[in-house]
Parts: structure tokens; sequence; C-alpha cells
């Protein structure tokens, strides 16, 4: 039987997980806006991002500056990656640098499996995250809320760095024409090493969202939701900041949804739906719903 | 002291040479037109000056390139901007999704103070201080190629380099382009302009080289190149 | 003539290996030889489909599992059906095929699975069908494990007759490789490999590239198809997990390090993973440390995307023995 309390537990549940894929989407469509690189490895950097936090805790440092310290050594390590995997490819075909990250990927995913072992990992979270509110029937959890109003407050800020500030301004330039930013004085490389720095941060803190929402992380974590927040970040037309977050928050209801609704038996087809909502946007909308044509030939 | 000194300039695009030892002058306080058909190089030479030629597959594959006496053929493009050389390319490329205002905000990167230099170009251009919260992409053609022009002055440059601002413009739109050029210079920036655009050029230019094929084959002020028959010929 | 002649020889040599290997060879080496073959099948068709053309698909694993489970249940015995699969379809019932027919036809099932989702996913360009063709194999692999009537799900299929061996295996690469040569060696290839080097220049040379691209990926998905079906009469037990992403990735390192835009470099690149995997897993073992052969893999991936992206064999290797001959008299002259 569906109850009210169920339609509304469903309804906090895809806005918790909208919120997460729109978070690495964002970092996605930052990257793709002015490498036009579909980073496969982005969906690594949230798990590197949890195993962070989980080890600065370990050194004995309290959440309040592990969380910091993740999300800075998360952008760090973004940074270098495009560094060393990414950038001795600019100006070559477009393909290379896709094929580049799924490599990055796979060598992410296996030094956090030799390092930290392939075992999953309790992911401890904060004190003051651990609460539940009860109305009745329906609960919700603290660290439920947190991540509804980080990923709204990241959003704005991100919509005012890339709307009122001259560094956020010379990205979207960048984004639009990389040929006539370098023409404006613009270093492409110092803007795209923000750009990785910006996406890899927030893909940290959604890894620390990630591994408090279910309670643990292990090294292929990062696989699904980088894949899923990929999807979302296309749907919602990917370059687009706007349009990744909607893109996120469709997909975590269309997925929360299908298979809350629908009999317990299909609740496997789940990440078959999500594919399913890409390709037919993709048919529909090849720019995904709020994109426009990025490609010029 | 020339500002910008070309000697001997050579350009490739793989194994096609697109400019085959050209050397020019431009003195400050100029103005100076490249003049040639299509396909004789001129952009080249802006972009090899620029240094956007590495973007485009192309490389300087031989001589030297000047500014103030410098030599900047190994200098990265945005650095060239900083030192005051400032390119206006062809077919505008103003950045589309940006409004108008914000590419003037990016044409001033490299710049302290904003303010100084938007009133400036507002002052040139008013059309762009109305339409300034507009997207650039809305634009008119003409208007497109103001903002073009006035975004690359937002780097305050001591040398502008225009590709051909008059294609594809009604002639209304060109004489006003031009007479902002004409303003531009009496405020001492240097412009060198590549054109197609004959008439134009040769009443608004101090000094005058044709370009064919790759190579310069006349120079002088306007009235001597314009007495050269080769050069009637050639221009048409 | 020459042609006839030289594919003569290649196949009595080729044929000749196979013998003594098949007679003898421990177990375990046939086995490595089998499974190379079954790679080299995978990538040499799915450098059909993104070597020649510019589509980089990433769903051939996808059609590589349908044309699996397709052929398992063809041969899979009639009288141990209905306890082994109670809620099979009733005309999956009594199909039944003999093992090379089943083979066959699960080639043709992805292959015309390929032409459906070909139509529209082929339209897309670069990133965006990289993605659409992932989007099909995670939809694959999600059906493989909730159909279960005709899967059994996460439980998968085992005791498929095995029928596969290194015979049938090496025939199918054979054909293979000679259906790719054939189709980039002739005016259709030429056009494809215009279609790869410049996609603009092929549209106004007035190359249908969709009708290229359609046929290279409908073609790649039949050969993936039959490898499927090769493996799982080989293996004797098929899974959803066995056609996960990271089989997808080890198809796509083996292309791209062997040499995505040659036949040669295709199936080198298997030959290399293979011989590669094997020297290293038992480091892997002994060391404990799980994760080192994926870790080198994509360390080399990586590497050669930067040094050489066109892979180790970047000219088809008959070309590259005959510079070397050639070379070797130079000196020798000299």
């Amino acid at each position: 039987m569906v109850s009210a309390t169920y339609i509304l537990d469903l309804f906090v549940g895809s806005f918790v997980l909208g919120s997460m894929y729109a978070l690495l989407a964002i970092g996605m469509s930052i990257i793709y806006g002015i490498l036009r690189l579909i980073n496969f490895a982005h969906g690594a950097m949230l798990m590197v991002g949890a195993y962070f936090y989980i080890m600065f805790l370990a050194m004995g440092l309290d959440p309040i500056t592990s969380l910091p310290l993740s999300m800075a050594l998360g952008a760090v390590l973004g940074v270098a990656i495009d560094f060393f995997a990414y950038r001795p490819l600019r100006g070559g075909p477009e393909l290379s640098m896709l094929i580049t990250s799924l490599g990055v990927y796979i060598f992410l995913e296996n030094l956090v499996r030799i390092i930290a072992t392939p075992q999953p990992r309790v992911f401890p979270l904060p004190e003051f995250l651990k609460g539940v509110y009860r109305y009745g029937d329906f609960s919700v959890r603290v660290i439920e809320i947190f991540t509804i109003i980080s990923t709204l407050v990241l959003f704005a800020a991100l919509v005012l760095f890339f709307t009122k500030t001259k560094v956020g301004i010379a990205m979207r330039a960048t984004a639009d024409d990389l040929e006539a930013s370098v023409l404006m004085g613009i270093d492409a490389n110092r803007i795209i090493m923000i750009a990785f720095a910006l996406a890899s941060m927030v893909a940290a803190l959604t890894g620390f969202l990630w591994g408090g929402m279910y309670g643990q992380v292990d090294p292929t974590t990062g696989f699904m939701p980088g894949v899923k927040a990929f999807i979302a970040a296309v749907v919602g037309g990917i370059g687009s900041l706007t349009g990744s977050v909607l893109g996120g928050y469709i997909l975590g209801y269309a997925e929360i949804y299908s298979v809350g609704l629908l009999p317990p038996e299909y609740s496997g087809l789940r990440d078959g739906i999500s594919f399913l909502i890409l390709i037919i946007i993709l048919l529909i909308r090849p720019y995904g719903l709020f994109g426009r044509e990025v490609e010029r030939v | 002291m020339a500002l910008l000194d070309v000697k001997d300039l050579f350009v490739s695009y793989g194994p096609l040479v697109a400019v085959q030892g050209i050397s020019f002058q431009v003195r400050k306080g100029q103005v100076v037109s490249l003049l040639g058909s299509n396909g004789a190089g001129k952009t080249t030479t802006l972009r090899a000056i620029s240094g956007t030629i590495t973007l485009v597959g192309g490389k300087v594959t031989g001589g030297s390139i000047s500014f103030e006496g410098q030599e900047i053929t190994k200098v990265s493009p945005h650095r060239r901007v900083r030192m005051g050389i400032s390119l206006v390319p062809e077919g505008r490329k103003i950045f589309h999704r940006l409004t108008v205002y914000e590419n003037l905000v990016v044409g001033g990167y490299t710049v302290k103070d904003l303010e100084d230099r938007l009133e400036f170009v507002y002052q040139l251009f008013p059309i762009l201080k109305e339409r300034r919260n507009q997207i650039a992409g809305s634009l008119s053609g003409g208007e497109q190629q103001m903002l073009a022009i006035a975004r690359g002055l937002m780097s305050n440059p001591k040398l502008l380099l225009l590709d051909e601002p008059s294609l594809g413009l009604a002639p209304r739109v060109v004489d006003i382009l031009y007479d902002a050029i004409s303003k531009i210079n009496e405020e001492r920036t240097t412009v060198l302009v590549v054109e197609q655009h004959v008439k134009k050029a040769l009443t608004h230019s101090h000094y005058i080289y044709v370009i064919q094929t790759g190579r310069i084959i006349a120079s002088g002020e306007p009235e001597e190149v314009l007495s050269m028959d080769m050069v009637k010929a050639y221009l048409g | 003539m020459r042609d006839a002649k030289r594919m003569l020889l290649t196949t009595l040599v080729g044929a000749a290996f196979l013998l003594l290997i098949d007679n003898f060879a421990s177990g375990y080496h046939k086995y490595l030889i089998e499974l190379m073959g079954i790679y080299a099948i995978l990538t040499v068709s799915l450098g059909l489909t993104n070597g020649f053309t510019d589509v980089f698909s990433l769903g051939h694993v996808g059609f590589m599992a349908v044309g699996a489970y397709t052929a398992a249940l063809l041969t899979f015995p009639l009288e141990k059906r209905p306890s082994y699969f109670p809620e099979l379809p009733d005309i999956l019932k009594g199909a039944y095929l003999p093992y090379p027919a089943a083979l066959i036809v699960g080639g043709l099932l992805a292959a015309a699975i390929a032409l459906v989702i070909g139509f529209p996913v082929l339209r897309l360009r670069g990133h965006y069908l990289a993605v659409a063709t992932l989007g099909f194999m995670a939809v694959v692999y999600s059906l493989l494990l909730n159909l279960e009537p005709i899967t059994r799900g996460a439980l998968g299929i085992s005791g498929i007759p095995e029928y596969t061996n290194i015979w049938w295996i090496y025939l199918w690469l054979g054909i293979t490789i000679y259906v790719t040569w054939r189709i980039v060696d002739s005016y259709h290839g030429r056009a494809m490999i215009a279609i790869r080097e410049d996609s603009t220049a092929a549209q106004s040379l007035g190359i249908d590239t969709f009708r290229y691209r359609l046929m290279a990926f409908v073609i790649g998905a039949f050969f993936a198809g039959v490898a499927g079906g090769l493996y799982a009469h080989l293996i004797t037990l098929i899974d959803p997990r066995a056609f996960s992403f990271v089989l997808t990735f080890n198809v796509i390192i083996m292309l791209i390090v062997g040499g995505m835009y040659t036949i040669s470099g295709a199936w080198l690149g298997a030959v290399l993973f293979t011989v590669l995997m094997q020297v290293l897993k038992p480091v892997e073992e002994s060391t404990g440390l799980y994760g080192l052969v994926e870790l080198i893999f994509s360390a080399l991936l990586v590497a050669i995307m930067i040094y050489k992206p066109r892979g180790i064999l970047e000219e088809e290797l008959p070309a590259v023995v005959r510079r070397w001959l050639k070379a070797g008299e130079e000196s020798k002259r000299s």
C-alpha cells in the first residue's frame, strides 16, 4: 500500500540523491565546458575524497578540520591529474582525453584498492550530523538535510562566482571560445587548473556526503555515481551549471520514484532506467534539456 | 625605432607555407594597413604576431617578430596581451553566451582599473553602454564588431591588431568603425589593420603594405601605393 | 592471385601451429591461447567500429553478452531446461540449435540489436556516442540481472556444453580478420578511413558517413556476438559480472595499446594483454596487492595515449616486417 508518508520519504530520498548527483554533475560540466572532456575519472574523485576524510580522522584530526582538508587534497589531486594525464594531450583528437580519463579512473580505483584494501570501510559520521528528526511516521536524517542545504548553498555560491567575479566570468569566456579568451590575456592552462581544482573539491565534498548517507565506502564506490552524474549533466545540458543541477535532480527523482513505486522485483532495473532516460533525452534533445549546441565544427 | 618589427617571417601549417618571408614595420602612433586578397596570408600574419597561430595548428618557422625592441616569437600569447598587443580576430569571435558587459570585463582581464577602460569604450561606442546587459550573441553584426573592437581595447593595448573589421558589414557601419579607429589612434594607440576593403584602408592609414601569396609586393604611403600599376591591377 | 597464395600460406602455417598446440600444449596453456583468440576476435571487431570509423563505442561487451546468452540458451540440453529454467517462456522451451548455428544466431541477434540502436545512437557525435553506448552496455547488464526467467539473474547459467575448442576459436578469428581486412581494403574501407581522418571532408566528398558507421557498427556487433557464444561454450558458465565494465575496459586497453587503426595492432593487443596478465597475476597474488594488474594496465593506457597515441602498431604487421627486412639488407650491403 502506498501511503502519503511513503511518498514523502521518496520525495526526500530523491532530493538527497539528486543533490549528490547534481554536485558531481556540476564538476563534470565545468570541466566539459572548457576542455570538451567527459571526465570518467570524476567519479573516482568522490571515492578518493571520502578516503581522504577517513584518513584525516585516523590521523587524529576532528571532523571540522578533516572535511576542508580532504576537499583541499582532492583539489590538489585533481590539478595533478590534469597536469600529468590530460595536459600532454591538449590539442589532440577529442577522444584521446576521454580514453585517458577511463584509464585514470581505473588507476585511481586500483591505487586505493592497493593502499586501503578492497574491503569496505565504515564511514564515521560526525556527531552533529547523526541525529534524526521524527514527525509521526515521517522521519528525516540530519545528514539528509545537510546534504540538501549544502548543495543549494554551493550552487548559489558557484552561480555568484561565475557571474560576479572576474575569474569566474573568464572561465565562462574560455568555455565559450578558447582562442578568443587567450587573445584577452587569459592563461588557458591556469583556467583549466582552476576548473579541475573546483570540480575535484566539490567531488570530495560529495564523497563525504555519500559516505555519510550510506555509512561505508569501498574502492568501487565512485563508479556508478560518476556515470550517473555524467548522465545528469548530459540530460540537463552539459556545460550549463543550472542544467547540470536540474539534471541531477531529474535523475534522482526518476530513479527513486521508479524503484519506489514499481513492484520490488524490478528494483534491479534502476541503473538501466537512468540510461534509458539518457538515451531518450539524447534522441529528442541531443544537447540536453537546457544545453545549447556547444560543438562547433 | 618601430613599435613592431617583423623580419623575414615564415609561417606554416604543417607542409603548407602560408607566409613566405615577409618583413614590415609599424611605427608608434601610426595606422598601418596590410592589404591583400583572400588567402594572401594576412590573417596568418596577425595570428603569428598575437601568438595564437599555435592554437590553429600553425607554426612560425623562420624570421623574427620584435615588439618594442623585444623578440616575442617565443612569448606565450596571453603574455603578449600583457605586453600591450591586442588582436581583434576575424569574424569577431565575441563570447556569444556572455553579456556585452561580461565580454568587456573579460577583455579587461589583464588591467586593474576596469571602470576607466569601460568609460573609454562606452564613449567610443555608446550603443554598447545601452546594450550592456544584453547577451552578446543577440547583437547585430555591426554591434558585434563594435563589441569585438571595444573588448580588444579593454586591455589598454599599445598596438591594436584588427583583422578585416569591415567584413560583411553595411557601409554606414564601416564608416562608424573607421571613425572609431581614427579616434583610437588619436588616443595614441598604434593600429595595424588587415583589409580587403581597399578604399577605407587607404583613407585612414599612414602607411600601407600589399601582400600577395605570402609575400609583400608593394609598400609606401597611400597615394604612392595607389599610383603603382601592379597594385591597381592586383587590388582592382 | 598473390593475395590468395599468401592467404593459403598463412592459413596453413596457422593451422600447423594450432595442431602443435592442440596436441602438445598443457591444458592451461591451451586455455590461455583459446582465451587470447576470443579477445582477439573482440578487439579486431571493435577495431572495425572504433578504429576505422570515428565511432567510439563502449558497448561492445554488451553485444558479446547478447551473443553469449543467446548461444548458451540455444544449445542448452532440452531435457534439463524445465528444472533449470522453470519460468522459461514457451517459445524458448523447445528452441534448440546445433552449436555452429547457435553461434551464428547469437551473432545475428547482436547485429540486429546493433542495427536497431545504431539508427538513433550513431547520429550522435564523439562523446555523446561513447556515453550512449556505455548506456547500452549498462542496460544489457541490468537486463541480464533482472530477466531471471531467461538469464537466471545473478546466478548465471552454468552447465553449458563445452563445445568450443581451439579450432572453432581460431576459425572464427580467421573469419573476423578476413572480413575486416576485406572491408578495410575495399572502396568502402577507404571511405571509412576518410571519415575517421576528417568527418567534414568525407561529407563534402559526398560519402554517406552514417551508412558506413552503421555498417561498421553492425558487423562489429556480429563478431562480438559470436565471440560471446564461443566464450560461453568455452567457460561453460556465464553470469552478468563476466560482461561488466571491467571487460569493456580491458578490451579497450588491448585495442588501444596494440593499435586501434590496424588489424594486426588489434590482435597484437589481445596477445600482449593475455601474456602480461599471466606474468602479473602471480605477482599480484604473491604480494597481496590486489588491483596491481589493473593499476599497471591503466598506467600503460595513459602512457600510450600520451606518447604513442596510435598504439604499438601504426601500420599493418606485413608492412612493418617488410621494412625491417629491407633495412636489414641495406645495412648488410653497406
